[in-house]
């Protein structure tokens, strides 16, 4: 399984804080990748199944691609809003050759964790990881 | 063999729909309702819940009083939590924290502006109390609305300083409320760039009310100041000159257009709504200019009664709303008006076709 994550959006959204990340969870070499940066990461074989546990195929090829709030604000004049929180896309192809992308904003990931369980912890993984590619990026200032 | 629906099959469905599948389906089917109603009813408790604990879905009683500002500082303490805990409430004495005070002075700032200039009673114009939360993540570099408070980022400290610094982003991020309140455009391609934009263009319009500057003094950049040092670059975004904002090894190069001809088409950014807002940001650069003045009193005045127009819809394209603009400038000012003659060149000067028939002098209602 190969999985490409991005992050894009906020309320500067410049080119260069938007990520596309690859995550490569094939047996024997686990990796995340960022080629903007050129920044690697070898995951662990315990990390690497943890990460897998939290992609539910089943249940994340059935989501739409475009997921927003439920709209359930207490007061019908406050909607719930997603304005500059950044956008996370998450594309899984399976070993049999099945794409499929999904993409939500930053605070949904206990919204995601119900409609695809293990997905909220995904969304949690990947924010962390995107920091670090983050860190990576201001390091080569 | 055949598998029943999961709550997935039904997440758009409305609690009323849920309800009569659970009455009326199948065995399965009225399970996958009942487990999609518990995850409704889930997300509607939490909502409540921090509105019963203080957030900011509680109004304020307003009958017969006077417009007054409720303010509440909420400090997240470097963790995601929100709101936090209650750092300064309204006429509380100034702390030691500058993120504290600049969200304070700045929330208060932003509603005197919307009640002074278009007597607004703040976001949701029957007194919404104003709720921000500062020190929100670690070295976050970020500021959002969640439709219930604004939350603010401290910044890395290496590109960004903390997000409070610039008074027209606390004005950009309340302004996503006004507009939440009003025309709720959606958040996606076109309309969600003129959401963006009506964030940036009334986010400086409240730093030139407080600064007293009239169009042609104002610098019209959005977030000036919070580039950290090194970085090259001015501020976010140029309204008077979209794509000049910053060109740095780190951030990259200010992508945002300033025509039609160079609209952006991608599926990031809810479909580039921080780029293509730099549009609609040079039309009503270029109206609140040619108009000459204070930009809040006539520039404004037009974009404000377009957000609150019940015609402008939720899926406007910037050709809609362009549209709308100058049917309000001939409401208000004529349709033979300078002003209204303003606001047609300004969208054909950035590419947007109002319509075939307009012209100044038609009657644009």
């Amino acid at each position: 399984m190969q999985i490409t994550f991005g992050r894009s959006g906020g309320i500067v959204a410049a080119p260069g804080l938007t990520i596309e990340a690859t995550l490569d969870l094939s047996e024997g070499h686990p990796r995340v990748t960022d080629p903007a940066s050129g920044y690697t990461r070898d995951l662990s074989s315990q990390e690497a199944q943890q990460v897998r546990q939290m992609i539910d195929a089943a249940s994340f090829f059935k989501l739409p691609t475009e997921l927003r709030p439920l709209n359930q604000s207490a007061s019908p004049s406050r909607p719930t809003s997603i304005a500059d929180q950044r956008q996370y896309d998450i594309t899984v192809r399976t070993d049999d050759g099945r794409t499929h992308t999904v993409r939500a904003s930053e605070t949904m990931s206990s919204e995601l964790e119900q409609l695809s369980p293990g997905l909220g912890k995904f969304l949690v993984w990947m924010k962390q990881e995107c920091e670090t590619i983050m860190n990576y990026r201001r390091q080569q200032r | 063999m055949p598998k029943g629906p999961s709550p997935l099959d039904f997440l758009y469905s409305s609690p009323d729909v849920l309800i009569n599948i659970a009455k009326k389906g199948t065995t399965e089917q009225r399970d996958a309702a009942l487990r999609a109603l518990d995850i409704d009813a889930t997300l509607r408790t939490n909502r409540l819940t921090f509105s019963l604990l203080g957030g900011a879905l509680g109004r304020q009683d307003v009958s017969g009083a006077a417009p007054k500002v409720q303010r509440t500082i909420y400090d997240s303490g470097n963790t995601q939590t929100l709101p936090g805990k209650v750092v300064r409430s309204e006429g509380g004495a100034a702390t030691g924290d500058v993120s504290v005070n600049e969200a304070y002075d700045g929330l208060g700032a932003t509603f005197d502006f919307y009640l002074s200039a278009y007597q607004r009673n703040s976001i949701d114009n029957a007194g919404l109390r104003l709720d921000a939360s500062v020190h929100f993540d670690e070295k976050y570099d970020n500021a959002f609305w969640n439709g219930q408070q604004m939350v603010f980022g401290d910044g890395d400290g290496v590109i960004f300083n903390r997000f409070t610094v610039s008074l027209d982003v606390i004005g950009h991020e309340l302004t996503h409320g006004v507009t939440g309140s009003e025309a709720n455009l959606t958040y996606q391609g076109q309309s969600g760039a003129l959401n963006e934009s009506i964030s940036d263009v009334f986010g400086s319009l409240v730093k030139q009310y407080k600064m007293k500057q009239t169009a042609d003094k104002a610098d019209w950049l959005i977030g000036a100041g919070l580039l950290a040092d090194g970085i090259k670059g001015v501020a976010l975004r140029s309204m008077k000159a979209p794509g000049t904002a910053y060109n740095d090894k780190t951030l990259g190069k200010d992508p945002q257009p300033a025509d039609m001809k160079h609209f952006v088409h991608t599926s990031q950014d809810n479909g580039g709504v921080h780029t293509n807002s730099g549009i609609p940001n040079h039309a009503f650069y270029l109206v609140a200019t040619a108009i000459g003045g204070n930009a809040w009193e006539k520039a404004g005045q037009i974009w404000y009664d377009t957000v609150c127009d019940k015609q402008l819809k939720q899926s406007a394209s910037f050709a809609a709303f362009a549209l709308r603009t100058s049917v309000h400038a001939s409401q208000r000012y004529g349709a033979t008006s300078t002003e209204r003659k303003a606001v047609i060149d300004a969208w054909k000067q950035v590419g947007v076709k109002l319509s075939a028939t307009m012209s100044v002098g038609a009657s644009g209602g």
